[in-house]
């Protein structure tokens, strides 16, 4: 247990001094040439950092293999939005400050996911939000972009102050703030009805990361105002610091307890909700953004369930999900013509104006839908077994009902791609790229194809939880 | 009903108070010299006669400035803490841990004035409305 244990955390620390220093500094370099080869360094320092153990600063900051999990997928996730940004050669945005802002932000949900005392989790939660409070206007001269923040600043803070609220109500009741000694004790409404009141509220914030019904409704307009780098950043790895705060804290509540009730009616609301509004959508990140929500109501399936499988495909999925979101956000940003929101008729012709980005579309978008042999499938898979071993039968049906629904904006991608016909010009990208994506969609069809692996890392670390 | 000192001290500060502020409102009532009309309805700008519009651009400096103070100001709140609870000398152990906190917040402010936002510009456009 030495300072290498922390290796992960402490290497993207220096990715953001180092970027500190690029924006300070005179040299109007890029950092675009540099930065995602660090980040890739990165996740080989979350790698080998997988297998360490150990508690820091009075048993606040826990080591675990959730934690350890969590960060390797977060340092993936940041390596790759990086690798998206930087394929961007004309963006007058993607300076040095941005980059370091992305880079905070996910330092922050680095932190949170290792943090196991209730007012550190509350601490990194808002230093991961704050960044990126301030990354969302970065768009330019661009009026959407500042409504974008406002709306995704306004509802957070309100958020995040009940959460707080409902945190003071929990010290009020257990008296302790440590996840552990939380653990410990009752969390029936009849037993402990004040600190029920206030775990729901403090959930309230993290949902609202996670874009769970009712906490949604910045998400659509977020993801399109912001722009097309920023949206494939936060559509994909605040929801993983949102999952892990949530597993942990599902951790200690039964099955069909009123907790777990509520997070299962959420669930299913938000994906109705999410797959409902996503039908009539026609801007590409608008629909995404509504199809996170809908995600958001899956990924409530196995919290819900509260089993050592319902956590383990909890965690599954959410790897799953920013792989096939970041698969998806790839292409948007890739067919994007000078930073402008793509729609789906700007994705007409794409099988002749570049067949590599449709292949890669249509892999997300099967993947997203929850098709075999793609990730999507082996997530909705594990959730829905988890689900219906705890007795959750309607929740199942629910989500059963709500892929087929999700199937025709998803699968609509895939037919403006395939047969939409168009005249615009063929869309050019460097083969480096374009590998970058390729290899993004063959990880999506390997974690489908082989999931035991990713699964077996993500049970052991729920199982700890969760014996 | 038998009131304690305490309760006594309390509602006497309480009609205090109240006085204070009604003292002069009703004072100002009686005693002012009654005036209608002229320039009575205009804003108040120190007996100086207004020119031009109340909603003027004027310049985003001040905001930054207000802005940056509130936010430092707020940090200077976590040191009182700081210093309740290491009323007595630590060692270097938590000197160190301070001395972090306030590299942060020095960074902070390298940042800002590489930025250029304490740089006051030579002449601040105050565009009153034609």
């Amino acid at each position: 247990m030495s300072i290498f244990s922390l290796l992960p955390e402490l290497w993207l620390l220096g990715l953001v001094c180092a970027l500190f220093v690029a924006s300070i500094s005179d040299k109007k370099q890029s950092v675009a040439s540099w930065l995602p080869m660090a980040a890739g360094l990165g996740v080989l320092a979350a790698l080998f950092a997988l297998g360490e153990r150990g508690e820091f600063l009075y048993a606040a900051y826990k080591l675990d293999g959730l934690s350890q999990f969590f960060k390797l997928v977060i340092a993936f996730g940041f390596a790759v939005v990086t690798g998206i940004a930087a394929g961007n050669k004309e963006g007058k945005d993607l300076t040095p400050d941005y980059f370091m802002l992305l880079a905070l932000s996910a330092w922050g949900l680095m932190l949170l996911a290792s943090c196991v005392e209730l007012i550190t989790l509350y601490l990194a939660l808002e230093l991961s939000s704050y960044s990126l409070y301030a990354l969302i206007p970065l768009r330019g001269k661009d009026r959407r972009a500042a409504e974008a923040g406002i709306k995704y600043i306004l509802f957070g803070a309100a958020v995040t102050a009940l959460a707080l609220f409902g945190l003071s109500y929990i010290i009020a009741a257990k008296h302790t703030t440590y996840l552990s000694g939380l653990a410990a004790t009752s969390w029936s409404f009849a037993d402990a009805p004040m600190a029920v009141i206030g775990l729901t509220l403090f959930l309230a914030g993290f949902f609202y990361k996670l874009a769970l019904f009712p906490f949604h409704f910045w998400c659509p307009d977020v993801y399109q105002g912001a722009k097309n780098e920023t949206a494939a950043y936060v559509a994909t790895i605040p929801k993983l610091g949102a999952v892990v705060v949530l597993v942990r804290l599902a951790a200690f509540v039964a099955p069909h307890l009123e907790v777990t009730t509520i997070l299962a009616i959420l669930g299913a609301v938000s994906m109705t909700a999410g797959n409902l509004a996503a039908l009539v959508q026609r801007d590409l990140k608008r629909l995404l953004g509504f199809s996170s929500v809908a995600h958001a109501g899956y990924v409530m399936l196995g919290l819900a369930a509260g089993s050592a499988a319902g956590m383990s495909a909890a965690a599954f999925y959410s790897l799953a999900y920013i792989l096939m979101n970041l698969a998806a956000f790839y292409v948007v940003c890739a067919i994007a013509k000078n930073d402008e929101n793509p729609s789906l008729d700007d994705l007409d012709g794409l099988y002749k104006r570049a067949p590599a980005l449709a292949m890669i579309l249509a892999v997300a978008a099967f993947s997203l839908v929850g098709l075999p042999p793609t990730a999507g499938f082996a997530g909705k898979l594990f959730l829905l077994s988890a689900a219906w071993d705890q007795g959750y039968h309607w929740l199942v049906i629910v989500a059963v009902l709500n892929t087929a629904i999700s199937i025709y904006y998803y699968l609509g991608l895939v037919r403006h791609a395939y047969t939409g016909e168009s005249d615009a010009p063929a869309i050019v990208w460097p083969r480096g790229y374009l590998i970058f994506g390729g290899a993004l969609a063959v990880l999506v069809l390997l974690l489908g194809i082989l999931p035991a692996p990713m699964y077996d890392l993500a049970a052991q670390a729920a199982g700890q939880l969760h014996p | 009903m038998v009131f304690t000192w305490l309760q006594a001290a309390i509602l006497l500060f309480f009609l205090g108070g109240i006085l204070f502020a009604a003292g002069p409102l009703v004072g100002s009532l009686l005693i002012a010299p009654k005036a209608h009309g002229g320039a009575m309805g205009e804003s108040y700008e120190c007996g100086v006669p207004t020119h031009g519009n109340s909603w003027i651009k004027f310049g985003i400096n001040y905001y930054f400035y207000a802005l940056i103070f509130l936010a430092f100001e707020v940090d200077i709140l976590y040191l009182f803490p700081v210093a309740a609870a290491y009323a007595s000398p630590q060692g270097l152990a938590t000197t160190f841990k301070l001395l972090v906190f306030l590299a942060v917040l020095a960074a902070a402010v390298v940042y800002f004035m590489r930025k250029g936002v304490f740089t006051w510009p030579r002449k601040i456009q105050v565009s009153p409305r034609p």
